[in-house]
């Protein structure tokens, strides 16, 4: 072959090549922008510089290092070692900014895979806190429209931290918990709705910055009178004071150390601002709602305004639990989502059933008890929820029926019968809840709702609701805590023990009222009804008279080391003195050893009863049967 | 008379060493002040990556002055070797790469966040010091080798070599040698820089205790692995030998037709099934030579990656307890603790030497204490899978030994690397040496990789002939089917098995890996690989490059 002739090969093979280029160039192209395989100059404005640096720099070899990065991150993973993931996953993220897709990988990846392949609790928050900040801190602001990441961080706090999934999920909620009741105080404990609204309105109105707030000559002063007492308006000052509320707010440091402060108070900076009301009006009213905004907003990603709006719409969403994140960040997602030109391509339904979903877990569990000291932390029920489902019901039902109407991804449009299959069990709970937590009347309407779902669905004759609110609470109370009713002692236990746990180590004396008033109206039912339905009962079978039963079982946990001492000591401050007058002699002197050896003061745990005589002559049991008078325990309700 | 004025010039104007020196001198003193201004203005880690790559850069000077030294004798060989060390400072591409090295290494820390475990962040950094250190020099050794030799050839340079007396073989030998002490020397500072950066990052603040346990205990140390044994091997060995005695009794003719097989088959079953723990059994694993009385303060700890049967979860726990030389383990309070871990998860326990005493053995006993998942009438059986499921680490040696047994294994790769651009370069022009060499990097670097991509090639089979018979097999099916792309990919995988069961892997020692995660790299593999890379291969693949190039026209290639 002459060279002439490879020559004109060689133009011949040029040319074809630079025209099939050429033709298939423009699909090529248009494919990768469908992809976000390219960045134009505009894309990267509104990065950090080193996201846009690295993703213009790289060009076309952006891909070849993520396909690296993405095989060494898979091929450690596999092999157990978790040391690079967290900036293999920045540094992924950072070379595929415009890839939603890519961010919520990583970050489930962090706060699921790998927090879960460590066993020490400290450390598998860290992952899920990192997983967490890629999406809060980078992730969401870089794709502001996506209406996907907002879900999976909302997804995170519900399922991850909210959930039971993880054996350390109280631990996280534990540390979700301190980190907001340090940052806002317990703005939704003991108020209504509406305050708890009016008190986060005052953190969404607050300045926007502190120059605001200095030409205001109070605040000027405020802020002087810190720098006197080296302490500046930052994050530092504001976790200080909470950390000071939140330790004066708790019982286990009062039974443990009395009153006092915690460490790492700045005791002359609060002896200053006690001795000047005006300074702290401006301390607490200005001062400190604008660092709790910019907190929020700085460190959180969160906006308060949307916060505000949120508790609006669903009640009093307390902050320090984890699925007041996920209704925030899922209704972030919602929004972004109706507002997306891919409507058909997003579940709608499924954002709503998760808004359903957070508000059903918020009744069940809203109310967050959190003890710093301990580290305790107890989530409880909080029917005020109730009508925020109902109202979201309402919403999702309207939405439905709207001409939009709600898309089901690829399911097409979604029905009203797509929610329903939850509305029934969201009932029953609400139904058990609202009656335990003192709103009776709240309960008959769920229960009659009930009723009527029933009779439609052909399940009228069911005994669950034939017999009444009381005969359907005590059936659902057994159901719940896997007890055959059949079984009366334990039944009657369980329940007094619950109302022991649930109401007295909470300070909740109604709570316990209503345990123990449900697990009396059981004991009638079997003991009571002779005249009308005789039932032959085994004398070996007969149980003791029922402030008997509550007198054991109140021994019994008070007596039990598997429950902290604090706890006990929490129920034991709580208990009516005759029940403690009759618990004394059996359990005075454990009581007071097991202090002592605990290290607490057993007169400021355990103090004696005030006359334990009184235990014997049955002074207080006027309204208890005669056969149960020598028992004298004056918690017997009237059953309703 | 006549000769003053001479002298009086050279007393004048200093000799161009001098000059090159005094400009190495005030540039370091320039950057050292740089250094120092940035600390002053309150940067600290920066002013520390400026001062890392101004010592890298000034020791890589006077490394590079004594290897020069090194290579002053007069033989041909040495002197081929110097000219390299000479052009790889002026030859562009290497001078680049290694300017990226100066400046890469010290920044390496700056792109590490500060809130990440000290522990990763130190196995990250020497991982990445180390892996990013060795590509670059990789690359550099490329174009260095094949940049000399082609220059050489192409400007006829060596037409004027080869006229002294030396031969073609000497000439390659020099320029391999000059490279493989530029190397030494680069290797030397990158392993100084890595040691340098790691000892300033492992004095800054843990996460926690645990945090700065990990880093003593399972980063800045070398430890080697112990394999357990069964609790009874005669018992052990005398049921896997019953077994297949049965299965000879019963199906002779399976067991007949491939005895080996048939063997190997049943140990495997044997092996994991006393690496299964089963809810109604305990299983004891025993290691030795944990060391014993001879090292009193030795550290000892357990790896367990357990994996659990019937639970569709990623990462199911699993509950068993331990018992270590027949007491029990952990004791909280007075109470023996069951251990509670995710699967799937490698989990590394300290063991305490109260417990284990001075005893040489290790036994340790298990006991299932699983939870019975829903759906299930019993508690889930425990595995742990043979090789990486169950493992005693015991303290061997420290990272600084380690850590030169890791650059001995870098060096020895870049010799092979070296060799194979020699050559290439001897056989090739520039741009196909680069290529040709660059492939075979490429492929002895990512050789495991390749393995796992190319299983789609692979077919199932005890022997080789096994499975070459039966790919020949699915090709023939391919072929008479019509599918002629999907016959001839099969009989690719013949090709593809051969180039990498040819080639050395170059990470199948897994040296960084085992650096950067405390493992203990053995002296036996890198001695092993020196006699590889830095002899065997070399020498094979000189000699073919030798008998090409004595034969090359090398008039003809020079332009």
């Amino acid at each position: 072959m002459t060279d002439r002739l490879v020559q004109a090969v060689a133009a011949v093979v040029l040319v074809a090549a630079t025209l099939t280029a050429g033709w298939l160039a423009a699909s090529i192209g248009k494919e990768r922008q469908q992809q976000n395989l390219v960045v134009s100059t505009g894309e990267t404005r509104g990065m950090p510089p080193h996201v846009a640096l690295a993703t213009a720099a790289l060009g076309t070899f952006r891909g070849l290092a993520v396909d690296a990065l993405w095989m060494r991150a898979g091929a450690l993973q596999d092999k157990g070692l978790p040391y690079e993931a967290q900036t293999l996953a920045q540094w992924i993220t950072a070379l595929q900014p415009r890839f939603p897709r890519v961010w919520a990988f990583q970050a489930w990846n962090l706060a699921y895979n790998i927090s879960a392949s460590t066993r020490i609790p400290e450390e598998r928050w860290g992952w899920i806190n990192r997983g967490m900040n890629l999406l809060r801190s980078r992730g969401i602001p870089l794709n502001p429209e996506d209406p996907d990441l907002p879900m999976e961080l909302g997804w995170i706090y519900f399922h991850k931290i909210g959930g039971k999934s993880d054996r350390e999920h109280w631990y996280f909620k534990a540390r979700l918990a301190r980190d907001f009741r340090e940052l806002l105080g317990d703005q939704t404990g003991g108020v209504t709705t509406e305050q708890a609204i009016e008190r986060f309105a005052v953190i969404a109105d607050a300045a926007d910055s502190l120059a605001e707030l200095e030409s205001e000559p109070d605040v000027r002063a405020a802020i002087d009178l810190m720098a006197e007492h080296e302490a500046l308006p930052d994050e530092a000052f504001l976790r200080m004071l909470g950390r000071v509320s939140l330790y004066g707010q708790s019982i286990d440091a009062r039974i443990r150390y009395g009153s006092g402060l915690p460490e790492g108070t700045n005791r002359p900076l609060l002896a200053a601002l006690r001795e000047n009301p005006r300074l702290r009006e401006a301390v607490i009213g200005k001062i400190i709602p604008h660092l709790q905004k910019r907190m929020l907003i700085d460190v959180f990603g969160m906006d308060p305004a949307f916060m505000l709006e949120q508790m609006r719409s669903y009640g009093p969403l307390d902050w320090a639990h984890p699925h007041a994140h996920g209704i925030y960040w899922s209704e972030q997602g919602i929004a972004l989502a109706r507002e997306s030109v891919k409507r058909e391509q997003v579940n709608e339904l499924n954002l709503i059933r998760t808004r359903l979903g957070n508000l059903q877990h918020l009744m069940r569990s809203g109310r967050i008890e959190f003890d710093p000291l301990s580290n305790r932390i107890d989530i409880l029920p909080d029917p005020r929820f109730i009508a925020a489902y109902e109202t979201g019901m309402r919403d999702a039902i309207g939405l439905i029926e709207s001409d939009e109407g709600l898309s089901a991804g690829g399911f097409g449009r979604a029905t009203a019968a797509d929610l329903l299959d939850g509305y029934e069990s969201f009932l029953e709970q609400a139904t058990v809840f609202s009656y335990l937590y003192g709103d009776r009347q709240q309960a008959a309407a769920c229960y009659q709702k009930l009723r009527r779902i029933a009779a439609d669905t052909g399940r009228g004759s069911d005994p669950l609701y034939t017999g009444g609110l009381e005969d359907f609470l005590s059936r659902k109370l057994a159901d719940v805590m896997e007890i055959e009713i059949s079984n009366l002692r334990q039944f009657l236990d369980a329940m007094i023990q619950r109302g022991l746990l649930d109401g007295l180590a909470k300070g909740r004396v109604d709570t316990f009222t209503r345990f123990v008033g449900l697990a009396h109206a059981a004991y009638d039912r079997r003991y009571k009804s002779s005249a009308d339905n005789p039932i032959h009962i085994n004398p070996e079978a007969r149980l003791p008279p029922f402030p008997k039963i509550v007198e054991a079982s109140f021994a019994n946990v008070i007596r039990r080391e598997a429950v902290p001492i604090l706890v006990r000591a929490r129920i034991w401050a709580w208990a009516p003195e005759s029940l403690r007058q009759q618990a004394w002699p059996d359990v005075g002197e454990t009581l007071t050893g097991q202090a002592a050896a605990a290290g607490l003061d057993p007169i400021r745990a355990f103090p004696p009863p005030a006359d334990n005589k009184e235990a014997s002559d049955g002074s207080e049991a006027d309204d208890v049967p005669p056969d149960e008078a020598s028992a004298a325990v004056p918690i017997r309700q009237p059953v309703p | 008379m006549t000769r003053q004025p001479e002298r009086g010039v050279r007393h004048r104007w200093p000799s161009r060493p001098v000059v090159v020196r005094a400009r190495w001198a005030g540039g370091a003193a320039a950057a050292l002040a740089v250094a120092w201004l940035i600390q002053r203005a309150g940067f600290p880690a920066a002013a520390a990556a400026v001062a890392g790559t101004t010592a890298l850069v000034i020791a890589f000077a006077v490394g590079l002055f004594a290897v020069q030294a090194a290579l002053g004798g007069r033989s041909g060989i040495t002197s081929v070797a110097r000219t390299v060390v000479d052009e790889a400072i002026r030859m562009r591409s290497p001078l680049v790469l290694v300017i990226l090295l100066a400046a890469t290494l010290p920044v390496l820390p700056l792109l590490l966040d500060p809130d990440e475990r000290l522990a990763y962040r130190l196995q990250f950094l020497i991982g990445w010091t180390l892996g990013g250190a060795g590509l670059l020099l990789g690359l550099l050794t490329i174009f260095l080798a094949c940049g000399s030799i082609c220059g050489d050839i192409e400007s006829g340079r060596i037409h004027m070599t080869l006229a002294k007396p030396l031969r073609r073989w000497e000439y390659l030998v020099g320029k391999w040698l000059g490279i493989l002490l530029y190397d030494l020397l680069l290797v030397v500072l990158v392993g100084a820089g890595s040691y340098t950066l790691v000892q300033m990052l492992a004095v800054d603040s843990a996460a926690d205790a645990a945090d700065r346990d990990a880093v003593s205990r399972q980063v800045l140390v070398a430890r080697r692995s112990l394999a357990p044994g069964p609790d009874r091997p005669q018992e052990y060995a005398a049921a896997i030998d019953a077994a297949i005695t049965q299965l000879e009794r019963d199906d002779p003719d399976a067991v007949g037709q491939e005895p080996d097989r048939v063997r190997r088959r049943i140990r495997r079953e044997y092996e994991r099934r006393w690496h299964t723990v089963t809810p109604d059994m305990e299983t004891t694993f025993v290691f030795s030579g944990l060391g014993g009385a001879a090292d009193p303060g030795r550290e000892v700890q357990l790896q367990v990656e357990p994996r659990v049967s019937n639970v569709d979860v990623d990462l199911a726990d699993v509950r068993f307890a331990v018992w270590l030389n027949g007491r029990p383990w952990p004791m909280e309070e007075g109470v023996h603790r069951d251990l509670t871990l995710p699967s799937r998860a490698r989990h590394v326990l300290d063991l305490p030497n109260d417990v284990i005493g001075e005893a040489d053995t290790l036994r340790v006993r298990i006991a299932n204490r699983n939870l019975v998942p829903p759906g299930e009438t019993r508690p889930t059986a425990i595995t742990f899978p043979p090789g990486d499921g169950m493992q005693v680490y015991v303290k061997a040696g420290s990272f600084e030994g380690n850590l030169l047994r890791c650059l001995a294994l870098m060096w020895a790769k870049l010799a092979l690397v070296a060799a194979v651009a020699v050559v290439a370069a001897a056989v090739f022009d520039l741009p196909s040496a680069i290529l040709a060499t660059l492939v075979f990097y490429a492929t002895a670097l990512g050789s495991e990789f390749f393995q796992d991509a190319l299983g789609v090639y692979n077919v199932v089979g005890e022997s080789g002939w096994e499975r070459a018979a039966s790919r020949i097999g699915f090709a023939a099916g391919f072929f008479q089917a019509g599918r002629f792309y999907e016959g001839f990919r099969m009989l690719l995988g013949f090709l593809a098995d051969g180039v990498l069961a040819v080639l050395p892997s170059f990470a199948a020692d897994a040296a960084i890996s085992r650096l950067a995660t405390g493992m203990m790299i053995p002296v036996r593999d890198v001695l092993w690989r020196l006699v590889l890379f830095v002899g065997l291969y070399p020498a094979v693949v000189g000699l073919l490059g030798w008998t090409i190039f004595d034969r090359r026209d090398l008039i003809r290639s020079s332009s």
